[in-house]
């Protein structure tokens, strides 16, 4: 953790991104591209649109853990990182999906944002973490449980946000016992339009005041109507 | 006459609020002793997703002020003591059960209100607060042609839960466990506000922003006391001031009469901490991804540094205490 906070004490709002980057993101879209290309279309746009807007840009701290890849792990691929510092790199996909593995990663670098924010005076709202997945988790049935029950823990708990977008072929009975909120299906590969919302959405959330209520744009441009 | 308090104040809808249709929700009462050496001011600040939080805000308020002022008589006879908390914790009860018998409920979630309410007299006073909102006060000296505005200083703070979008209401039915009373210093000067009008006097890191307290008051010290509230109200509806804040702003300022007509220049003796910038420096270098070498070992936690940890021990020790008093207080009632 190196951020110098002396330079921007505005107060922060943390988001880590739990995406899926297993093999199955190799399939191909309608377009002639494949998902794992339009998730790092995706995530271009989030740093446009995050320096787009003046407020969310001093204010959201950003990490991001992929499941799969090329280690065919779950692994730490970006430390947090404020938005004005981030910038989008290409994700590879490969291997198999230890979401739980992933979930628990970013559950502990949840309580390390906090703790370093804490101890650096900087104020700071809920964290939230975004998990996007096209598949079936490969972990074994102890690891997933204890994903599961972290997850419940630190939401009802309410240490962090979570989100779960499960992209076509996701099981989505299985990731739906992370939240309390029911998981969200993307529509096609509508990955620029998930990335535009969650942008809108973290500014959102970086303005909201004591005893606001939050209110989130619209999942419509994204979201599976199915659901 | 010297001693006599002269205030200006607004409350104004904030700009989030205009966008969305919704009323204003901050509201605040000031009320006098006789002589206007007394002056108590409670200031509410309803909260956004409670639907009727602008009625809390106004009863709590008008409430609040009404009571306190009655209390300047009893600290002509009698010495501070714990009969001002009695006092206090008994005006809330009172207040809470008027908003149930408005509600025609015990849930009082619809009325949700923070509450900064003060009592001031010559020789100091104290403060009440529930949540967030501010108090920024000071003594000023003259030292030749200048008058130290922060020769004793006092600032009651915002609290706020573990994240900042989060506060405390007079409203929830845990409001004992967040009420803070506070004595005052004698002061001078002194501005309250709601969250949104502290964001024009104190910065993020709930220190007073000097600049604009020592402008704002030699502006005002210019105008006639008269003129005060039309001009707060102008510097909260300012369109400069809507990246400070979104929120319904509450800004109100007193003085006594001896520090307005002084004839010197006003400045900050301390320097406070760093202001907040709203623009951070153009990043010095920016860190490359981590590509798949770097794990997060699950079974490490990120511990508070050994000075941070034994602080923190010593707060949670006195913070017991503190709750064992009240538990032992209420438990005696």
């Amino acid at each position: 953790m190196t951020i110098d906070y002396s330079e921007n004490p505005n107060q922060r709002t943390p988001c880590v991104l739990v995406l899926d980057t297993s093999g199955s993101m190799q399939a191909a879209t309608a377009n002639g591209g494949t998902r794992i290309g339009a998730l790092n279309e995706g995530i271009k746009l989030l740093e446009q649109s995050l320096k787009d807007d003046s407020t969310a840009l001093v204010r959201v701290q950003l990490a991001i853990v992929t499941v799969g890849g090329p280690q065919n792990d779950a692994d730490l691929m970006m430390d947090w990182t404020d938005a004005t510092h981030f910038q989008a790199f290409p994700l590879r996909a490969d291997g198999s999906t230890p979401l739980g593995r992933g979930l628990r990663i970013g559950l502990q670098l949840v309580e390390q944002i906090k703790s370093d924010l804490k101890s650096s005076g900087i104020s700071y709202t809920r964290p939230w973490m975004m998990v996007i997945t096209d598949g079936e988790p490969t972990d074994n049935t102890e690891e997933w449980s204890k994903a599961v029950m972290e997850c419940k823990d630190a939401e009802s708990n309410r240490k962090v946000e979570i989100f779960t977008i499960g992209v076509e072929g996701a099981n989505m009975s299985k990731i739906s016992e992370l939240s309390s909120k029911p998981p969200l299906q993307l529509e096609g590969v509508k990955f620029k339009e998930l990335f535009v919302w969650l942008s809108a959405s973290l500014s959102a959330a970086s303005r909201s005041r004591p005893g606001d209520k939050l209110e989130l744009p619209s999942t419509d441009p994204w979201r599976h109507v199915g659901m | 006459m010297t001693n006599e308090w002269l205030n200006g104040g607004a409350s104004v809808v904030g700009s989030s609020h205009i966008e969305t249709k919704t009323v204003c929700q901050d509201s605040f009462e000031i009320a006098y002793s006789h002589d206007k050496s007394w002056v108590a001011v409670a200031v509410c600040d309803g909260a956004g997703s409670a639907r009727k939080s602008e009625i809390g805000s106004q009863l709590v308020s008008k409430a609040f002020a009404s009571k306190l002022i009655l209390l300047s008589n009893e600290f002509d006879t009698k010495k501070p003591g714990f009969w001002i908390n009695d006092f206090l914790i008994q005006q809330v009860l009172n207040v809470r059960e008027e908003l149930r018998k408005i509600a025609n409920s015990d849930n009082l979630d619809d009325y949700h209100t923070t509450l900064i309410a003060c009592l001031v007299g010559k020789t100091g006073g104290f403060v009440i607060h529930i949540g967030d909102g501010s108090l920024v006060g000071g003594v000023a000296k003259q030292d030749q042609e200048v008058l130290w505005l922060d020769s004793e200083r006092f600032i009651s703070e915002p609290q706020n839960g573990e994240y900042s979008n989060e506060t405390y209401f007079i409203t929830e039915p845990n409001w004992i466990k967040n009420i803070r009373v506070t004595p005052l210093p004698p002061l001078d000067w002194f501005l309250i506000g709601t969250d949104g009008g502290s964001a024009f006097y104190l910065n993020q890191l709930n220190s007073e922003k000097q600049e604009f307290i020592s402008s704002f008051i030699r502006d005002i010290r210019l105008i006639p006391p008269k003129n005060w509230s039309e001009r707060i109200k102008e510097i909260l509806q300012d369109k400069k001031a809507d990246p400070i804040t979104g929120d319904d702003k509450t800004l109100v300022f007193f003085a006594k009469r001896n520090f307005v007509e002084a004839k010197a220049d006003l400045a900050f003796k301390n320097t406070a901490k760093q202001e907040t910038i709203q623009t951070p420096k153009k990043p010095a270098e920016i860190p490359e991804p981590k590509v798949g070498t770097s794990k997060v070992n699950l079974k490490t936690t990120n511990k508070l540094p050994l000075k941070y940890r034994f602080l923190s021990l010593v707060f949670l020790l006195l913070s017991l205490l503190a709750g064992i008093g009240v538990h032992l207080y209420m438990g005696s009632r």
